[in-house]
């Protein structure tokens, strides 16, 4: 894996505590970034109906710093689904998110794993979704 | 090609980035020039004098100015985690801040660069110190947004004490104003100086990837 590092690491992309998105910016520049950065093969279609999934298309021209913490949330995970990678590493993916958005993010981990994808995440509550292997600390 | 297109819309994101946060630019200009007026009333109204002195404190507004801007260098992409995602894009940490530091220079050095002109009027520097000025500046500010990327990166951890980045800019910045400010004064040297300045330039740019790579990575993995 050390020889071939950035081979891997063109597989996996994180979420962490904080919120990566440039807070200053619409949501619109920040996805028009995060395409054209991460040379996605995610079509401008597929990205608005992500947009719309999310119910982020209302605010799409406010500045990130002015979302609540569960849009920015779910703006990470549209970057996620920007980056089209194979292994997504989160934490904490459902924490500060509405009972609707939280089954929303199930239904987007199921689809990511359905695609031959694969998640490792930590997390306080039970996702309630079919893990394959479970660590208890 | 992809990795081109990625170096390219790297930096149209830091283009969106420093457009957005403009007044922090401009900040630092009035910063510049302010101090300019300062001294020109500290000093009084003899033309000779701040003729004389005008370059040496060209030097050092320039200097103060650009470490200014210093704190922000790597810093928001670390706390936002900007840098990890950069990495995991497939640009290594020497990489990157390789790309930061023309981006430093690019978007804070460069509007120095363009008020030179200005502030040589107020100065009462001649036209004929102009070119001089510029080929200095172009050289020495290149190497000051090198100095700035490894102390900035030296201080990521760093909570409490921000100005010791500063410090270390100014201190290893010394040369640097030695043989600027010796170019603009003794123009039938310049060939030889220039060369000087220019070696100093590819001496910190070569050190530059290593040292604040690792200081990268290695305040990614402590954090």
């Amino acid at each position: 894996m050390k020889k071939n590092l950035y081979d891997f690491y063109n597989h996996v992309t994180y979420i962490a505590d904080t919120t990566s998105s440039l807070r200053k910016l619409t949501i619109k520049d920040n996805v028009n970034i995060w395409k054209k950065f991460f040379i996605s093969n995610i079509n401008d279609a597929q990205i608005e109906t992500a947009l719309k999934t999310l119910k982020l298309d209302i605010y799409l021209n406010k500045k990130v710093g002015t979302l609540s913490f569960g849009e920015t949330k779910k703006l990470e995970f549209l970057r996620l689904i920007i980056e089209n990678k194979k292994v997504w590493i989160l934490d904490e993916p459902l924490s500060n998110l509405d009972e609707d958005s939280t089954e929303l993010m199930k239904q987007t981990f199921e689809d990511h794993c359905s695609k031959e994808g694969s998640i490792i995440f930590s997390s306080h509550q039970n996702p309630g979704i079919y893990v394959t292997e479970e660590i208890n600390l | 090609m992809n990795f081109l297109n990625k170096i390219i819309f790297f930096y149209y994101r830091e283009y969106k980035l420093n457009m957005s946060g403009i007044q922090d630019i401009l900040t630092n200009i009035i910063f510049f020039f302010i101090s300019i007026f300062i001294f020109i009333f500290s000093i009084g109204p003899d033309k000779e004098t701040i003729s004389f002195i005008g370059v040496g404190i060209l030097w050092t507004l320039l200097l103060l100015s650009s470490t200014l801007s210093l704190g922000k260098f790597y810093q928001d992409d670390f706390e936002n985690g900007n840098l990890l995602i950069i990495h995991l894009n497939g640009f290594s940490f020497g990489f990157i801040s390789i790309l930061k530091t023309f981006s430093h220079f690019l978007f804070v050095q460069v509007p120095f660069l363009l008020s030179i002109p200005i502030a040589c009027i107020l100065l009462n520097i001649g036209n004929d110190k102009l070119f001089y000025l510029f080929a200095s500046f172009s050289i020495g500010s290149l190497i000051l947004s090198c100095l700035g990327s490894i102390s900035s990166s030296m201080n990521l951890m760093n909570q409490r004490n921000f100005l010791l980045g500063s410090v270390v800019v100014m201190i290893f910045s010394v040369p640097v104003i030695i043989f600027s400010v010796g170019i603009i004064n003794m123009e039938e040297s310049f060939n030889s100086l220039i060369n000087i300045l220019f070696g100093i330039l590819l001496i910190v740019f070569a050190i530059n990837p290593w040292a604040s790579g690792l200081c990268l990575k290695l305040s990614l993995e402590n954090n």
